[in-house]
This record gives structure tokens, C-alpha cells and sequence, in this order.
């Protein structure tokens, strides 16, 4: 009997991640949410036995899968509204400053002034889609991972909020099978 | 000579750093342009800023 020949690939490298808000009813614009600096995926299975008593002990018989759980955490580099809001719990806005007004940084406006602003801590639960679109330099395809619905949460600090390096932001995902599909990974053929 | 239109363009010194036309900041000391409205502006909250500190 033939083998079968498996490829074995290997992952190492970075991307750039995506992000879709889901607002409870419809997905919203997508954006680009920074350079992935890393991802991790852990699926877990819940099991329950069965066991036989028939001969007085005890014996498992069988084994149900009664749950998957899939959760994901990720970092990313490169900072912009869009991933700073959600790492802050906050939402996009704009404030309108009138001439003659002091400026959040102490300057006077001396025209009106629409300045963007996230309002931090108004926005407890995000959820939507995460794609990663990976570039891998050990393979020889790059795997893009998406998960069609994330609950996600900042994961503790925005590291290095202000600092002599790059800051980057953690967030932790749990999954949320929606249409059926927890989540995919696709395997596109390098350039 | 007349007195300029309110949207014509001037141009004042700045006593406290301005936040010019394009967005940068333009120096105390230096000069800016802005218009005839934005001139009475300023100079009427700096003016309002300044009772205010010497009230304390």
C-alpha cells in the first residue's frame, strides 16, 4: 500500500490583522488592526464517560465529546484609532473645538477644529470577525486564519503605552461558531 | 483705512502657541495669518484668560 505523502510546513513570521465590528445585528466596515507580533490558538474538548457497571467495576466504555472551546490571543504592533479603541474599551468619535479654544495639547485654535478622539471605557463587549493574513517565511504557503465571530478583550496592559520602543496591544479572543464555522484556516500558494 | 472684512485675512502674533492653518503650531512670538473673526476671537479670550488669572 502507498504512502501517502504529507507536506510539512512549517510556520514562522508575521502579517497584519483585520478586524470587523459586529454591532449585535450586521457586520460593520472592515479595518486593518495592526502587524501581528504573535497569535495563539488553543482548542480544547470537553468529555464526558461512560462506564459499565455490569461486572460490579467500573469500566469506561465510551467517550462523548460534549464541548469544543476554541480561544485565541494576539498581539499587535503598529498603532491606530481603530485597534487603540478597541484596546481602550472605546469608541471613535470627533470633538469640534471653536476658535479661541485651548486644544488638548495647549495650543489655541485658530480655526474650528475637528480633532478624532476615542472615548475610552464605553464599549464593554466587542465582538466580529479577526482575519490574520500571515506571511510565512518557512513554508511554502501562508496561512490566513479567520474566525468569523470573536468575543474579545484587551488582555491586561497596552505594553509600553509610552516608551523608547514600539508599544504593542493584547487582546484575548473565545470563539463563537456562527453559520456553522468556528473558524478556518485557508492556505494560500506564496507569490 | 478701512477696517478689514471679517473674513480677510490678518496677521497677529502669536502670545500663547497657536494652532495655525494646516494644523501646525505656530510659536509664541511668531507671526500667523487668520481671518479678521478669528483675530477678535483671540484676542477677546486671551484678553478673558487674563482677568481671570489676575482675579486668581
Amino acid at each position: 500500500m502507498a504512502v501517502p505523502t504529507v507536506v510539512i510546513e512549517r510556520y514562522m513570521g508575521g502579517g497584519k490583522s483585520y478586524w470587523t465590528p459586529w454591532d449585535g445585528t450586521a457586520y460593520g466596515a472592515e479595518v486593518e488592526i495592526g502587524e501581528i507580533k504573535n497569535v495563539s490558538l488553543k482548542l480544547s474538548s470537553t468529555t464526558a464517560d461512560a462506564t459499565s457497571m455490569d461486572s460490579g467495576i467500573a469500566k469506561k466504555v465510551d467517550k462523548v465529546v460534549t464541548a469544543i472551546d476554541g480561544v485565541t490571543s494576539f498581539t499587535t504592533q503598529n498603532m491606530n484609532k481603530e485597534n487603540m479603541a478597541m484596546a481602550m474599551l472605546g469608541e471613535l468619535s470627533t470633538e469640534t473645538f471653536a476658535i479661541g479654544d485651548d486644544l488638548p495639547d495647549g495650543t489655541v485654535a485658530t480655526v474650528e477644529t475637528i480633532i478624532p478622539v476615542i472615548i475610552g471605557g464605553v464599549v464593554p463587549k466587542i465582538e466580529g470577525k479577526l482575519r490574520v493574513v500571515s506571511v510565512n517565511v518557512a513554508g511554502t504557503t501562508n496561512p490566513v486564519l479567520e474566525i468569523p465571530m470573536l468575543s474579545l478583550t484587551p488582555s491586561g496592559d497596552i505594553r509600553e503605552y509610552f516608551a523608547d520602543k514600539h508599544a504593542t496591544l493584547g487582546f484575548d479572543g473565545e470563539i463563537i461558531e456562527t453559520d456553522g464555522v468556528f473558524f478556518k484556516e485557508y492556505h494560500m500558494a506564496k507569490a | 483705512m478701512a477696517e478689514p472684512k471679517k473674513t480677510e485675512e490678518v496677521e497677529v502674533e502669536a502670545l500663547e502657541v497657536l494652532r495655525g492653518k494646516g494644523g501646525k503650531p505656530v510659536p509664541v512670538g511668531k507671526t500667523t495669518m487668520v481671518t479678521k473673526e478669528a483675530a477678535d476671537i483671540l484676542v477677546a479670550k486671551k484678553r478673558a484668560k487674563l482677568v481671570d488669572q489676575a482675579k486668581g
